[in-house]
């Protein structure tokens, strides 16, 4: 008789497992690499190997998926009782999530940072860690935010100390795991507070709740229910803002990335980052909800402009810190942390947009896609440029056994291509115009442009974001020069490696960005679309 | 897209049984006043009048020691200790809002999942902070201090 | 309210006198005759040696982590026993509909009384959940099996480990690129017998 228990099994079993596919490809392909390594085959069957073929299946059927989404073949649905939502952003997340890893895994490969014998550790935490993000971007709960992200973190503290023996690593990995565990512990308290509010988990009736405790009158700062909800959504926040090392939270990104190896650092700060925007968003929309009257608004354009003014802070801070840098992964860490900076000025538009009633043309929903189409397309880009950084500093490294600034001097002649993708990749992440990272710039300042009609504040993010592109242009440049222009010393240490290959990986992740400089339309138009999917 | 419903309240409508207790929601308020509200509500109330407001104290008095616990450490174990007190508040709230507010089991199951975590987690700063004596040997956390810039 | 206040009172004030009153007896009534001897710390008869603040062997914290880790994941199986074990008993046939009425009560967290005896979950559908039960504790066993095999082939719950595997470890270090010269004997290598 009870037919809703068949039809749990059922959602369960049949519907569920059907759209975690790619999840639990990547869950099998860490316990197949293990199984090899106990049956002692990883000799014949190293683990990268093992690695690359379970990402490139799972970035398949990913891809499967979004095609499918696309032509309506396969339905958006909310999976597993409403824990995770599986629509195009998610899918949209999944591919990119796994397309970064099949690009790590294969300049790992070629750099060979992990020798064959702790491969199978590396890939098993590198797969983990990819998990959790795509978890990240599929949260419909808010015990998976929590989980997603605590998935992310633990594999990446130990990728952070993976260098066994080196001080470097050991204190980067402590200090990562000592701030990481502390922002966890906040943001679950702030989980707790808004699910024993609102006496749910689920983030679609968070929305809902959230929306009837403010419009019940609960406005004013005095009341306690709204600052319960508002210290709730701060604690979330925290956790969030130190996975985009936003500027209060930030202290550990440089010192990890200079810790760790240049690939673990380009991973986490493309992939880690990609991962916490979608939660972000998807955690923004969540407590703005659908119902929104008047006077419920303008404590929304609060947070708004908050998230804005944080937004500047943090690509002022890390574009001025990184000029002082001699270290080339430490200016990349300072330069992450700006890029987080810029991104996050796209969430602020996106929150000022949605609470805006400024002329009866303004189209809220519209303006409010464009936002976060100017954050994937974006983070699209950065994934190529980032990466593409990260590793010519590992390639430079492996050939240098150096990563400071000064030892590049006159590196142009000795490794013209390495230098060249590196002048893309800087000059993408200025927003030189025919490279791609213009494009995204460009179409997050024209949401904050439109944001600005809301509250004319996001006008003023706007110009310090421009100015901040203006100041980071000198100490990317000065990079270059380094290289192009600097005398080739006379001596130089005997090359580590033989570098076969990376120069042509080089150039695979460059191509992308001047392409996407030049052809934006495609994938302006699928982000647009997918972006569509969040205010349907 | 309609979001579904945490099982235990959709096997309440399925058989429309009416339910003493936390079915149907209502504005936090009625949760965090206490006392005068269980008649009202029904709740499971047996024969003390610890309400939830009192887990909700002892979770934060948790949480803030564990705040000044990680903020004053230096010594990484402290500070460790510090996350444990913090999760372990959380983890408070989590279960006296499932006994007192519809979260209902979700909140038990959040907090299942966080103990699990906690460990794991633990288990990984544990290695990492062994690491670190290795290579320093202490586990005083400003004895870090090749990174810098 | 009151009454608990009171409660806790007086029981925080007889447990502190209960601790209190013994003390100030025996302060009252022993001998005060101090010798070194009855200063010194008491182990067992013995001598002692040293000073009780030594480092233990870091061998015991890596068995300590991998215990932490293989003991917590048991706290999954509570929510699943109990949906298994009520789950198993509606399986069987011969439970009668009332007893079958309440065990679906439990089952669904739902207050006693609540449901009449045929709205009780039927054997057949608790039988497909016996299995899917089954099934699932059995991968997720499964999963936690294949992590401990890796771990104890990679050597790592050993006790006494080889030199020969640390020095071929030590290869593989040199090996890998590096900015920073390669880091000094470590403490952990040095202990190992």
């Amino acid at each position: 008789m009870p037919t809703l228990l068949n039809e749990l099994l059922a959602d369960t079993i049949q519907r569920s497992l059907h759209l975690f596919v790619p999840e639990l490809i990547v869950c099998a392909t860490i316990v197949v690499m293990l199984l090899v390594r106990v049956f002692g085959l990883h000799r014949w069957l190293p683990a990268r190997w093992v690695t690359v073929f379970g990402a490139m299946v799972a970035m398949a059927w990913a891809l499967y998926q979004f095609v499918g989404l696309r032509q309506e073949t396969l339905q958006p649905a909310v999976v597993f009782t409403g824990m995770l939502i599986v629509d195009q952003f998610t899918v949209f997340f999944r591919v990119f999530l796994l397309l970064a890893l099949v690009l790590v895994t294969a300049l790992s490969v070629l750099t060979e940072v992990p020798d064959d014998d702790d491969g199978a550790d590396f890939y098993t935490l590198l797969l983990g860690s990819t998990l959790g993000m795509m978890l990240m971007a599929a949260s419909n709960h808010l015990l998976m935010l929590f989980l997603s992200v605590e998935m992310t973190s633990v594999p990446s503290y130990v990728m952070v100390g993976f260098l066994k023996g080196r001080r470097r690593s050991s204190e980067a990995a402590l200090k990562y795991v000592v701030y990481g565990a502390g922002a966890a512990g906040i943001m679950l308290y702030g989980v707790s507070l808004l699910a024993g509010l609102t006496g749910t988990a689920n983030l679609h009736e968070l929305a809902v709740r959230i929306g009837t405790l403010l419009s019940a009158g609960h406005v004013s700062l005095g009341d306690p229910i709204l600052q319960t909800a508002l210290l709730g959504v701060l604690f979330v926040f925290v956790g969030l803002a130190f996975k985009l090392s936003v500027v209060p939270f930030h202290f550990w990104c440089p010192d990890a990335f200079e810790g760790a190896a240049a690939e673990v650092a380009g991973f986490l700060s493309v992939a880690s980052k990609a991962g916490a925007f979608a939660l972000l968003t998807r955690f923004v929309l969540a407590i703005l909800g659908d119902y929104q009257p008047v006077e419920v608004r303008h404590v929304y354009l609060v947070v708004g402009i908050g998230v804005g003014v944080i937004a500047a802070v943090t690509a002022t801070f890390g574009n001025l810190a990184a000029y002082a840098q001699t270290n080339m992964k430490r200016l990349l860490a300072y330069s992450t942390i700006a890029h987080a900076g810029y991104m996050l000025m796209a969430v602020a538009a996106l929150i000022v947009v949605l609470t805006g009633t400024a002329a009866p043309t303004f189209d809220v929903f519209a303006e409010a896609q464009r936002a976060v189409q100017g954050l994937l397309y974006y983070l699209s880009v950065y994934l190529f440029m980032n990466l593409g950084a990260f590793a010519v500093v590992a390639m430079i490294r492996n050939r240098l056994l150096s990563e400071d600034i000064d030892s590049y001097q006159g590196l142009a002649r000795e490794m013209p291509v390495l230098c060249v993708v590196m002048a893309v990749c800087l000059f993408s992440l200025v927003g030189v115009p025919p490279l791609g990272g213009f494009v995204g710039k460009f179409m997050i300042f024209a949401s904050l442009f439109q944001a600005g009609f809301v509250h004319w504040s996001m006008w003023a993010v706007l110009v310090i974001g421009g100015l901040n592109t203006l100041f980071s242009l000198f100490y990317y440049v000065r990079v270059l020069k380094v290289m192009f222009l600097g005398e080739l010393p006379e001596q130089r240490p005997a090359a580590a490696m033989a570098a076969s290959g990376s120069s042509a990986f080089a150039v695979l992740l460059a191509v992308p960005v001047l392409l996407l400089g030049v052809f934006v339309h495609r994938l302006s138009a699928a982000a647009n679309e997918v972006a569509g999917t969040l205010f349907r | 897209m309609q979001p579904r419903d945490s099982p235990g309240n959709r096997f309440a409508e399925e058989w429309s049984v009416e339910i003493k207790g936390p079915v149907g929601w209502r504005p936090a308020c009625v949760y965090a006043t206490g006392v005068a509200d269980f008649e009202e509500t029904g709740m499971e109330t047996t024969a003390s009048v610890i309400g939830v407001q009192h887990y909700l104290l002892v979770g934060a008095v948790l949480f803030v020691c564990g705040l000044i616990c990680m903020a004053g450490k230096r010594n990484a174990i402290g500070v460790l200790i510090g996350v444990e007190l913090v999760l372990n508040g959380a983890n408070l709230n989590l279960v006296a809002f499932g006994q007192f507010t519809p979260l209902g089991l979700d909140g038990q199951l959040m907090s299942l999942f966080v103990i699990v975590l906690a460990a794991a987690e633990a288990a990984v700063a544990l290695a990492i902070a062994l690491n670190f004596y290795n290579a320093f040997v202490s586990i005083d956390v400003d004895r870090g201090h090749t990174l810098k810039g | 309210m009151p009454d608990v206040v009171g409660h806790l009172l007086l029981f925080a004030l007889t447990g502190s006198l209960m601790l209190l009153i013994p003390l100030l007896i025996g302060k009252l009534i022993r001998p005060s005759v101090r010798s070194p001897e009855k200063d010194a710390i008491y182990e067992c008869g013995e001598p002692t040696i040293g000073s009780s603040f030594i480092q233990f062997d870091l061998r015991f914290y890596t068995v300590a982590l991998l215990f932490i880790v293989f003991d917590v994941e048991v706290a999954f199986f509570f929510p699943w026993a109990a949906v298994y074990g009520t789950a198993g008993q509606l399986a069987d046939q011969r439970v009668p509909p009332a007893v079958a009425a309440q065990l679906t009560e439990q089952l669904a967290s739902l207050p006693a009384g609540t449901l009449k005896p045929d709205q009780a979950i039927d054997p057949q559908t608790a039988l497909a959940l016996l299995k899917t039960g089954l099934v699932d504790i059995l991968v997720f066993f499964g999963v936690l099996l294949v992590g401990f095999a890796y771990v104890w082939k990679r050597g790592d719950l050993d006790w006494v480990r080889s030199l020969a595997r640390q020095t071929e470890h030590r290869q593989h270090l040199a090996r890998t690129p590096t900015v920073v010269p390669p880091p000094e004997a470590t403490r952990q290598e040095s202990t190992v017998a």
